[in-house]
């Protein structure tokens, strides 16, 4: 059992790029109470945008404005029919698109660009970003317990501060005039309506912004890994979605500090299992600490429908 | 009730679709049909500015889906319906004609037509207060990008927040801003829906049954209120089925039944009406079964 590993995945950019995508479902969800089931494929878009416009050419802020444009993109196409009707159908159309971005990236019909259903790999895209650290030389560097590479370092420097910036901005527009038209949306449309506001514009506002943020956590999380079409499906969705439920979803802290607690928890099980069930085929490792979470959704739904620094009164899981 | 102050309904006959001296809605033959039925078939209508216009009939009448149609939650199969609107403070010949054939119903709120819904549709995860602001008009900071820098909004928010507080103290429900609209009562909620409706300073306000659900204690006040929107120059259209509450407040009543229009006058006189009786009201609409306070 090692604590470090613990410690490591808490500061770790997959954590931060989770937070940016699950603060993006808050805007979604939190906010407004759209049913997005498929924060996935806005990560896909972003990880594609951006390591593809890399791969063929393009600079690091022509790949980010790319990622950026393809999840409005992708935002717009999925609204524009779906948000003038009943929540449930955003949730169908999504959870399908997402699954079309990815199976789209995984054929062999655009290996060209995407790489198939290897994906992108990290010398293809990595290196404008890697090359702008400050941290030289590359090395790895040991601060306390956490010891990673430079580029590492760096990484996380800029996917933590990322995520404190979408927390500012959900801070900021969550307790703006902005924010309150799409908490009246959240809670009857008609009535919002009856009060000389646009719903459909302010719904389509909030599907963008929480897009972006996801692609923004793509991005991140491509650095992290690789661009991986697998890697991001609907699993990955109820993960984000477990995250945001867990940390409390329309607070501003909620989504942080719940993909922190919920890669804490994947690793320590993951840590945990082995010393349990000494049986255990290490490829029935994952699949276990998976099985865990869902459990601790459930128990979450059951006991604290809120999450944990949610307002009750407020929001609390009722779909 | 309205012996002491200028009848505005002076020469106006008494017969379906009847023209008014200054009508603030006009209709036409605007017809909705849900598959074969023909929920509404309104030949013509007008509804008096200034004046509290009651709407009555039957359960299944079509009051309500004409009530959509005139605000556009629901679109009419055919017909044409202009809104003469005028904003607050300006003289009443400063009339500014609005079709309101395809408009949406947030098109039509800004234009100074609000409503409020049978089911009361209060914010109910809100605050009193957040439901009040949610009803002003003309906040800047309700665009995305003026929203993220405060000071663009804050001057304006300051404004809302007044004016909300004087609804409320109006409404008594100043001591409840900061509670969520969902702890507020049944007559507390519909009482907070007429004042949200309010901060929009409407020239005209839409009330689908607003004593519907309403303990007779609050019912009276329900009814000052109404007559005071009146008083401050507010045009009144309501749904009511409570024809004791028809007839103390409203200065004109129109009945309808299938879909039309089949009486329209008095309160008093139209009650008396024989028509109207064997549409909706009954022999013993007439005896109070309760005793009068």
């Amino acid at each position: 059992m090692d604590i470090n590993d613990i410690l490591q995945i808490i500061v770790s950019p997959t954590t931060a790029a989770f937070a940016l995508a699950a603060i993006g479902l808050n805007f979604h969800y939190g906010l407004t109470g759209l049913l997005n089931m498929g924060q996935a494929g806005f990560m896909l878009i972003g990880m594609y945008g951006y390591a593809i416009t890399i791969s063929q050419g393009g600079s690091m802020w022509l790949g980010i404005l790319i990622s950026f444009v393809g999840a409005i993109l992708f935002a717009l196409f999925l609204g524009w029919p779906t948000l003038r009707l009943r929540g449930d159908y955003l949730a169908i159309v999504t959870i399908a698109a997402a699954e079309m971005v990815r199976l789209i990236g995984r054929s062999q019909w655009l290996k060209e660009w995407t790489g198939g259903n290897t994906g992108l790999r990290g010398n293809q895209f990595k290196g404008p970003f890697e090359n702008l650290s400050p941290f030289q030389p590359a090395r790895i560097v040991e601060i306390g317990p956490f010891s990673f590479h430079t580029t590492i370092w760096w990484l996380m420097l800029v996917g933590w501060v990322a995520v404190a910036v979408a927390a500012a901005l959900f801070w900021r527009l969550n307790k703006s005039p902005w924010g309150r038209v799409l908490k009246g949306v959240r809670e009857d449309e008609d009535a919002v309506r009856s009060l000389g506001k646009s719903v459909y514009s302010f719904k389509m506002q909030a599907l963008i912004i929480g897009g972006v943020l996801g692609a923004a956590g793509g991005v991140i999380w491509a650095h992290g890994n690789a661009v991986q079409p697998d890697s991001m499906g609907r699993v990955t969705t109820f993960w984000i979605w477990t995250m945001l439920l867990l940390g409390g979803a329309a607070t501003v802290l909620g989504p942080i500090l719940g993909s922190v607690l919920f890669w804490a928890m994947f690793v320590f099980i993951k840590q945990l299992a082995p010393l349990v069930l000494p049986n255990l085929a290490p490829q029935q490792i994952e699949p276990l600490a998976l099985a865990f979470v869902g459990i601790g959704l459930i128990l979450l739904i059951v006991f604290r429908p809120q999450g944990i620094l949610g307002d009750k009164r407020e929001i609390s899981l009722n779909v | 009730m309205s012996d002491t102050k200028p009848n505005l309904f002076e020469g106006v006959e008494a017969k379906p679709g009847a023209a008014k001296p200054d009508p603030i809605i006009i209709a036409d033959g605007i017809t909705r049909q849900f598959g074969g039925l023909t929920a509404v078939d309104v030949k013509h209508f007008e509804a008096q500015r200034h004046a509290i216009t009651a709407l009555i009939g039957p359960n299944g009448a079509g009051k309500s889906t004409f009530f959509n149609l005139l605000t556009s939650f629901d679109v009419a199969n055919s017909g044409s319906a202009q809104f003469n609107a005028v904003e607050p403070g300006k003289p009443d010949s400063d009339v500014r004609t609005i079709d309101l054939g395809g408009m949406s119903s947030a098109n039509v709120a800004r234009a100074g037509m609000v409503r409020t819904f049978q089911l009361t549709k209060a914010l109910n995860r809100m605050s009193v207060i957040e439901n009040m602001r949610l009803g002003a008009q003309h906040q800047s900071g309700e665009n995305v990008l003026n929203a993220m820098v405060a000071p663009l909004w804050r001057k304006r928010e300051k404004e809302i927040t007044e004016q909300a507080e004087v609804l409320l103290e109006r409404f008594k429900l100043l001591d409840k801003q900061d509670d969520y609209a969902g702890s507020l009562s049944g007559g507390q909620r519909k009482l907070l829906e007429m004042a949200r409706a309010l901060m929009s300073k409407p020239s005209m306000i839409m009330l689908d049954e607003p004593m519907a659900g309403v303990n007779p204690a609050l019912t009276e006040s329900l009814l000052d209120h109404i007559v005071g929107l009146k008083e401050d120059g507010v045009t009144v259209l309501f749904v009511e089925h409570d024809m004791h509450m028809v007839r103390r407040i409203s200065d004109w009543v129109v009945v309808m039944a299938e879909g039309k229009i089949i009486a329209e006058g008095d309160p008093h006189e139209v009650m008396a009406n024989q028509a109207v009786q064997d549409a909706y009201l009954g022999s013993h609409h007439d005896t109070n079964l309760f005793e009068e306070r």
